[in-house]
């Protein structure tokens, strides 16, 4: 590892003018679970380290969970594990069901949700030292021919193909949240869906913000008239249940009017198949109007995988989009559940 | 390396710890009621999981743990 200067500032003002004077040349550490495996595999080498252990507890913002369902706001600072099972967070089971599934407990008591939004990708290329691929100043990004199979699949228009490895994001987004992001001098509020991006070169990261701005929070406000209920739920589909990455995720969320089972305002988000996080308005067009069964959730999946490009070895994950994008939805409705047969 | 101290298969939950009977974990297949030995458990490494959903979630859609599934207010508690 490569020596650096340690910076523990106890507020956010001194966290903030550090990530200035900076000027892209500091890390910020919250759980480490993310930034020290980088760090000892010299995938990234930052002069200064920004630990917001100083002030994260005694700044509510950023360590607490805090509102009334349905505006329910999440410090970046929060441990997964207080989300799986915070009692705020109950009406949102694609995010709790999501946190919960997270890797295993020593990283879901360490890891915060600032740190699920903002990691590196995890391909294999990208977390070799000895390869320069195209987000390490290469020309070229190696798992276009070579090992893919964890790759994404919506690949049009993107010289890297990497896959967004945030499972918080797509239950995030179908539930309509917004980042309050700060800097020194500024303070901006941005939809989560304009948090991500698709990296293309060295220096560029998985998400926008700017070296020396600082998520603090995300905003969960779900548009649902009055007196309707809201459904929602996410899907993953892993190699194993637990230490693991999804293959594939899909977040679902809609609202059902009073006595009634049709659904509307239909968000359906995808995960681990594109470089960001995908809203597919296309899947949620299906749905939208529809009452909510085999056949509609069945006809929603398939529109889901309309546009994918997979890469040699991950055809396989179209398939399996179909079916996390089904049982999603079908366990929003509070269908027969997916282990009942 | 020590393996964990474990006493004689037992049937039916460890004193104190009324749970779920669908919550599992590999120690606990492999020790039984000794899984409280197993030193995962111990440092609080333990994955567990519901053998109804087969996932680290219940079928509410909870964690499924030891904590949470000693649980007696949800729904898909079912008393060991």
């Amino acid at each position: 590892m490569k020596n650096f200067t340690y910076y523990q500032p106890t507020s956010l003002s001194g966290v903030l003018k550090v990530l200035d004077e900076a000027a892209g040349k500091a890390e910020i550490l919250a759980g480490g679970t993310d930034l020290l495996d980088r760090m000892k595999e010299y995938i990234s080498q930052p002069e200064k380290v920004v630990s917001l252990v100083g002030f994260s507890g005694p700044f509510k913002e950023i360590s607490s969970i805090a509102g009334h369902p349905p505006t329910v706001t999440i410090g970046a600072g929060v441990k997964l594990v207080n989300i799986a099972e915070s009692e705020l967070l109950r009406p949102y089971p694609a995010l709790t069901s999501a946190a919960a599934q997270i890797a295993g407990p020593q990283i879901r008591n360490m890891g915060t949700l600032g740190g699920s939004l903002c990691q590196r990708n995890r391909c294999w290329y990208f977390r070799d030292e000895h390869v320069q691929c195209l987000l390490k100043g290469g020309r070229r990004c190696f798992a276009h021919d070579g090992e893919n199979q964890y790759h994404a699949i919506f690949t049009q228009g993107h010289p890297c193909v990497i896959v967004h490895p945030s499972t918080l994001a797509p239950p995030l987004m179908v539930l309509g949240a917004t980042c309050d992001i700060r800097s020194h001098k500024a303070q901006r509020q941005i939809p989560i869906e304009q948090l991500f991006q698709a990296p293309v070169k060295d220096g560029q990261r998985e998400h926008t913000l700017a070296p020396n701005e600082l998520l603090v929070s995300v905003t969960i406000a779900p548009k649902i008239p009055p007196g309707a209920t809201l459904r929602n739920a996410s899907y993953e589909v892993k190699q194993k249940e637990t230490s693991d990455w999804p293959i594939v995720q899909a977040s679902v969320a809609y609202y059902t009017e009073a006595g009634g089972q049709v659904a509307k305002g239909v968000r359906i988000a995808l995960g681990h198949v594109a470089p960001t996080p995908l809203l597919s308005p296309a899947a949620a067009k299906v749905l939208e109007g529809q009452e909510v069964n085999e056949k509609t959730a069945s006809a929603a999946a398939e529109a889901a995988v309309e546009g994918a490009r997979p890469l040699s070895q991950n055809a396989y994950k179209v398939q399996q989009l179909k079916v996390a994008v089904r049982r999603a939805i079908l366990l929003a409705s509070g269908a027969k559940p997916y282990w009942e047969g | 390396m020590e393996l964990p101290q474990v006493g004689p298969h037992e049937v039916g939950p460890h004193a104190g710890l009324t749970r779920c009977i669908h919550l599992q974990s590999k120690a606990m297949a492999v020790y039984g009621e000794g899984f409280t030995a197993d030193p995962d458990f111990q440092n609080d490494l333990t994955d567990f999981t519901c053998l109804k959903t087969g996932r680290p979630l219940g079928p509410d859609n909870g964690p499924a743990n030891l904590t949470q599934c000693c649980n007696a207010e949800r729904d898909c508690y079912e008393e060991y």
